[in-house]
């Protein structure tokens, strides 16, 4: 193609300009990337903003709702029945000792006195002030008592002597009773 | 002076893009550069969504249990909620407690000839020491009976099987003049207000879970509600009577009142 400027000035143009332009170009992007960059950032943080802002206002809306829910009655309901969990573990049913006592005393044997005391391990004890008209009717009670072994554990004679007015021998016996005096069907 | 005239394009370019990166974006996105205005950065809108978004996941999460969890004390019967309260009462009720009591005493000793009669009712401050664990509060009863034998038999049982739960500990029988005298102690059961809040809270400090209603459902979730043990304890309740475990054998010889001689 035919051309006014000469060949040799069109190259060194050339040689000059070609590399400041593109330092230039590169400037620009890299200018516009910035400014891209900065609306980036701008509207990621406006994005989080409202995304937050939903979310908080979904979660009054639930607090809302479930203000409306009978909750307090749900929290009072679940007390008492985990506390009626724990008393039904502890629950005791003494009145088995009148039982074993009308079926395992001794004709000769008459009772003074009667304590019974649940401890703190569980262990329900039960002593027994009796008077007997003798030591092998003393022997034939605690037999008697230990026989019944749904509920007895152990008996133990405390001690025993002679009564100087009645004539019979007082004593008194340490029974052990079983767990099964706190147990029932309705703890099973 | 004549190479900021040749290069002032570039250098114009170059420092915009440079304040824009050093002046806005860097310090936007995490404090850093040169930031000449004090404002939330994104690296603080992130924490802030994070938290927003476990607070969001767990207030759904919540809010099923909270509907889940009342579904199930509608489903219980109307009547549930009576028979649990006479049984664990929300408070002491100690009057209605010693009323109840007295009755139970009357009750106890009809159909026999003489009646019974309580006296010294004492009722020991609540203490910690005697609570049962983790659960309610426990107070200590204390009274006497006077009554016969069968009398104070059948006080026992009622005591046992009384729909307000009494746990009897001590028991002391000795015959006084005609009569019988039975000292009892009992402990008697109350939901201390306590109990019905503890828990592990859900929601942790500076949360957004921190509304009243929220704290609520955090706590009933740290609490396992179990509706299957709430039905299963009102059953048992309902299900209360007396039930010997010692049964003496059938056809042996029974003592009707073995603190008197029978010779």
């Amino acid at each position: 193609m035919p051309t006014f400027v000469p060949s040799n000035v069109y190259e060194e143009r050339t040689k000059k300009v070609l590399p400041s332009d593109l330092v230039l170009n590169i400037g620009i992007i890299i200018l516009v990337i910035s400014i891209l960059s900065a609306g980036g950032v701008y509207a990621y943080g406006r994005y989080l903003d409202n995304k937050t802002d939903q979310q908080i206002a979904s979660i009054d809306s639930n607090a809302a709702y479930l203000s409306k829910l009978n909750l307090k009655a749900i929290r009072t309901i679940n007390g008492q029945s985990q506390a009626l969990s724990d008393i039904f573990n502890s629950h005791a049913y003494p009145s088995n000792i009148f039982n074993l006592l009308e079926s395992r005393t001794n004709d000769q044997v008459t009772w003074n006195k009667m304590d019974m005391t649940k401890k703190d391990t569980g262990t329900t004890i039960l002593n027994l002030s009796g008077s007997a008209s003798s030591n092998g009717v003393i022997v034939q009670q605690v037999d008697a008592l230990k026989s019944a072994t749904d509920i007895v554990k152990a008996v133990t004679l405390i001690k025993s002597g002679m009564n100087d007015q009645s004539l019979n021998i007082d004593f008194d016996l340490e029974v052990q009773l079983n767990p099964t005096i706190s147990a029932s069907s309705i703890t099973k | 002076m004549n190479f900021i005239k040749t290069n002032l394009k570039y250098i114009t370019v170059y420092g915009l893009a440079f304040i824009i990166l050093y002046v806005v974006v860097w310090p936007m996105w995490s404090g850093g550069g040169l930031a000449l205005f004090s404002f939330e950065t994104i690296k603080d809108k992130e924490a802030r969504s994070v938290t927003a978004t476990n607070d969001f996941n767990n207030a759904e999460t919540l809010k099923q249990k909270a509907e889940a969890m009342q579904k199930a004390y509608n489903s219980l019967d109307p009547s549930a909620t009576t028979t649990i309260n006479q049984a664990v009462p929300v408070d002491h009720d100690t009057p209605r407690l010693i009323n109840d009591l007295s009755d139970l005493i009357s009750k106890a000793s009809n159909g026999s000839e003489e009646s019974a009669r309580m006296s010294q009712t004492r009722f020991d401050k609540y203490d910690p020491n005697r609570e049962i664990k983790g659960s309610s509060g426990t107070f200590q009863i204390a009274f006497s009976v006077k009554g016969s034998y069968s009398t104070i038999k059948e006080a026992v049982k009622m005591l046992e099987t009384n729909r307000r739960i009494f746990n009897i500990t001590q028991l002391s029988l000795q015959p006084k003049d005609s009569y019988l005298e039975l000292s009892i102690t009992m402990n008697a059961f109350y939901l201390k207000d306590g109990d019905a809040k503890s828990g592990s809270a859900g929601a942790g400090a500076g949360s957004l879970l921190n509304s009243p209603v929220m704290k609520e459902i955090s706590l009933l979730a740290g609490q396992n509600v179990d509706f299957n043990i709430i039905k299963s304890n009102i059953e048992k309740l309902n299900k209360m009577s007396y039930n010997p475990v010692f049964v003496p054998a059938q056809g042996s010889a029974i003592r009707p009142n073995p603190f008197i001689n029978k010779q």
